[in-house]
């Protein structure tokens, strides 16, 4: 029995910790570019009723999961808009996507609930490998999307740190006008980033509506775009460290139910707050490896900044 | 009387022609229907004081800013260079005064930064490779690895040039590009160009306010004055008073300083200091250096030999490995940098715009950071907004700057005025010493003398100061000493009038020289 609590744990975090993974893989990539998206959990929720109602009203899953990235993506595109065209304060445009994805998505979906997923996210079991005794079904036999997040901080970080053209990403976020002088279409890629991370985001949101819960409910996000923000920083930016921060943050949760359903004594408060712990922790550290350079970080160096040409 | 070389060479199609490009900031007219002809294989000067429109004349070469009317052609055809990307596609490259490097990244990284040549997969490993090879073909000294924020200005610089010259430009723009480096490396970068020129269908413009540079590297020279073109000249039909001349109206100061009247106690001292630089790799190793009351003391070296850490630790930015520091009586290792401020020690950074003024601030708040503690602009908890402007207003007047409103943005100062502000801003909070870093770096030369001037009042009013320079002609005309430095000691001291230039420049390529 103990045996099976603790891989149903396991299973449970990485479970747990798939939409956090797609959240902040999307996050990080704006934020790559230099745009801070606070409001990614209505991202999440549109893309989470866009995937639903693709699905629904297709019958076919590979449709609502396009529908889901695609929402995303435009309505984060609403927000490069005005961060990036239009160089808007990306706090207050970010609360302002926040609160408008919260009332879209629950307007939307408004006639979808209720509705259990016609076709929803399938598992796969990978061949011979799920065959692995203990481990084997804790991380090979998962709904696809699983694999899916799996990948992309991988693919995030061969892009960024094996081709010419993550240079040219990476530089957009330190230094615009360095990127600038050197003829990389600056506003163009920042644009571009901020939609595509909103994509992810937005896949983020189905895996919920069409992979765990099957289901749209308003607000179903329950908080985790704001805990992929966290999980940014706790990678220190770097993308194969989301990995460790999304399962970590998922685990927490899943011990959260393993100690609600074996009556441990451990508060449940304790457990959600350990993340955000080590999330300040990690930016204690980070702060310190810093503190002989002032104003710099492991964020990057143009973060939240708009960035015109020739100031 | 000279002719104006105007005339083009009519078997040549010139590389570049400008013809009459005007560009407004409002009311400011800075560059105004400027002509301008690039041969094929010339290196051409473009000589002016700050403000006189060589920068944005630049920018509108570099697609930075748009001309509000006339043309430029490339090889006889009219173009719109409507962006830095479409400059780069016509051959125009640019190595700009600051440097436009991405600071967190390392050199490897900014040289192939936005470049169709770099690899479309390349990891570190083949970036740092092609740098290496890069940096052999150029001959410059560049460490792949080492990122930019690390790096000391001339290191920077190189990186910048290497970057440019990588891209293969034919018409490689250089905008001030001595103001860092020592007499040797210049020299080398003359040399390199003239090679690039000579020959070539590629077209050099060195943009500068050094005449003798100007004099020795370029085959024409054209001379701005307050955004228009005074002339075009032939350089071998040149000297330097004339082109002074043309530039200012009027001629240079080229004598040194008078000595130091009266030399007090000793102020500032620092005794076997250690210290490491931002990489964590000693800087200073074991340094003694003491300034007295009423002197220049002049600090000669090659960039990157710690002259930035020294200064630092001087001033209490830097924390000392080991050694002490001292004004007067009073003990200040380990203090914070305001104690190093209430002991009388002012601070004129290396560069203005990131550690000397807040750029996003107005020039009246600029002023008062080193007053604004005590009354009277402190009234209790509060500033006073009357206080600030008076003492802002007696600042600006005492360096000698015309400013309407003290409310506008240090941004809208030239450089000139934003060095001028620093400087008497530090005088003023330097009662007993003044660490003063490239005080004179990239102003033009009236701006530069004023600064000058302004430093030996304050050291006849009995202030030390510890003058930091890679301007071997500055530091002699005002030093009443000059150390050498380096490696982070100092190899080397002469008195005024005792200064041999070869013996100089050998102890700061760190060869033993033997001092008479």
């Amino acid at each position: 029995m103990e045996i099976n609590l603790w891989q149903e744990t396991l299973l449970q975090a990485i479970v747990l910790g798939t939409p956090l993974l797609f959240v902040a893989s999307g996050e990080l990539l704006g934020q790559k570019v230099g745009v801070f998206n606070i409001g990614i959990e209505g991202v999440m929720l549109i893309g989470a009723v866009a995937g639903f109602i693709g699905m629904h009203e297709s019958g076919n899953i590979a449709i609502g999961v396009i529908s889901a990235a695609l929402g995303g993506a435009l309505f984060s595109s609403l927000f490069a808009l005005a961060t990036v065209i239009f160089r808007a304060n990306q706090v207050v445009a970010g609360f302002a996507l926040w609160l408008l994805g919260l009332g879209l998505s629950s307007q939307i979906g408004r006639s979808y609930t209720a509705i259990r997923a016609s076709s929803p996210i399938e598992h796969w079991k990978i061949p011979l490998l799920h065959d692995i005794p203990i481990f084997g079904p804790i991380l090979f036999e998962h709904l696809w999307a699983v694999y899916l997040a799996f990948l992309s901080p991988f693919v995030i970080w061969f892009i960024l740190q094996r081709t010419r053209h993550g240079l040219n990403i990476r530089a957009i976020g330190e230094d615009p006008a360095a990127a600038d002088t050197t003829g990389v279409a600056v506003t163009t890629w920042k644009f571009l980033y901020v939609s595509l991370g909103g994509g992810l985001v937005g896949l983020g949101g189905a895996f919920l509506s069409l992979g765990t819960s099957r289901t749209f409910t308003p607000f179903m996000t329950s908080g985790l775009g704001w805990i992929g923000l966290a999980i940014v920083m706790f990678a220190g930016w770097q993308p194969l460290r989301l990995i460790l921060g999304a399962y970590l943050f998922g685990g927490l949760r899943a011990l959260d139910f393993a100690a609600q359903s074996a009556d441990w004594n451990i508060p449940s408060e304790f457990l959600t707050m350990l993340p955000f712990l080590g999330t300040l922790l990690v930016l204690l550290v980070s702060a310190w490896r810093f503190r002989n350079r002032p104003g710099a970080s492991a964020a990057p160096a143009a973060l939240g900044i708009a960035f015109f040409r020739g100031g | 009387m000279i002719v104006e070389d105007s005339a083009p060479r009519s078997a040549i199609v010139p590389l570049m022609e400008i013809r009459e490009v005007t560009k407004r900031f409002g009311s400011l007219i800075a560059v105004d229907r400027v002509d301008l002809d690039i041969h094929p294989g010339e290196v051409h000067a473009i000589l002016g004081e700050n403000g006189a429109g060589k920068t944005t004349l630049m920018n509108l070469l570099a697609g930075l800013l748009k001309p509000d009317s006339g043309q430029i052609s490339l090889d006889g055809s009219e173009v719109t260079i409507s962006s830095p990307r479409k400059a780069l596609e016509l051959g125009i490259g640019i190595v700009h005064q600051h440097f436009r490097l991405v600071e967190n990244f390392t050199a490897a990284e900014n040289l192939h930064l936005g470049w169709n040549e770099t690899p479309r997969l390349a990891g570190n490993k083949d970036l740092v490779d092609r740098t290496h090879s890069l940096a052999k073909q150029f001959d410059l000294d560049v460490e792949p690895n080492a990122r930019i924020w690390q790096m000391s200005v001339g290191e920077q610089q190189r990186v910048a040039i290497l970057r440019t010259l990588s891209r293969g430009a034919r018409i490689l723009i250089l905008d001030e590009p001595t103001a860092v480096l020592t007499p040797t490396e210049a020299d080398r970068l003359f040399e390199m160009l003239r090679g690039l020129a000579i020959g070539s269908n590629r077209g050099v413009i060195f943009i500068s306010h050094k005449l003798d540079e100007v004099i020795s590297v370029s085959d024409r020279v054209t001379v701005l004055r307050a955004g228009s073109r005074v002339s075009t000249l032939k350089t071998v039909d040149c000297n330097q008073e004339l082109l002074a001349k043309m530039m200012i109206g009027r001629h240079l100061n080229t004598q040194p300083a008078p000595p130091s009247a009266a030399l007090g106690p000793a102020v500032l001292v620092g005794k076997g200091i250690s210290a490491r630089n931002d990489r964590g790799v000693p800087a200073l190793e074991d340094l003694d250096i003491e300034l007295r009351s009423g002197e220049i003391v002049g600090v000669a070296g090659v960039a990157g030999n710690g002259q930035r850490e020294l200064s630092e630790v001087l001033t209490g930015l830097r924390p000392v490995d080991s050694g002490q520091i001292f004004m007067g009586d009073q003990e200040l290792t380990g203090a914070y940098p305001v104690e190093f401020l209430r002991a009388g020690i002012g601070h004129i950074p290396e560069d203005r715009y990131s550690s000397g003024l807040v750029t996003s601030e107005s020039i009246d708040h600029n002023a008062v950071l080193r007053a604004f503690r005590d009354p009277p602009i402190r009234r209790g908890l509060f500033l006073s907004p009357a206080a600030i402007k008076s003492y802002a207003r007696q600042l600006v007047d005492a360096v000698k700057i015309s400013i309407r409103d003290l409310g506008s943005s240090v941004r809208t100062l030239s450089g000139g005025n934003a060095q001028r502000l620093l400087t008497g801003r530090e005088i003023a909070a330097a009662s007993k010493a003044l660490v003063a870093v490239h005080p004179t770096r990239g102003l033009d030369v009236g701006a530069a003398e004023a600064v000058r001037q302004v430093l030996l009042k304050a050291r006849d009013s009995g202030v030390g100061i510890l003058l930091i320079s890679e301007d071997l002609a500055e530091l002699l005309s005002l030093s009443d000493r000059i150390v050498v430095i380096f490696q982070g000691r100092l190899t080397g001291e002469f008195n005024k009038y005792e200064y041999d230039v070869n013996t100089l420049g050998l102890l700061m390529g760190g060869h033993p020289a033997e001092i008479g």
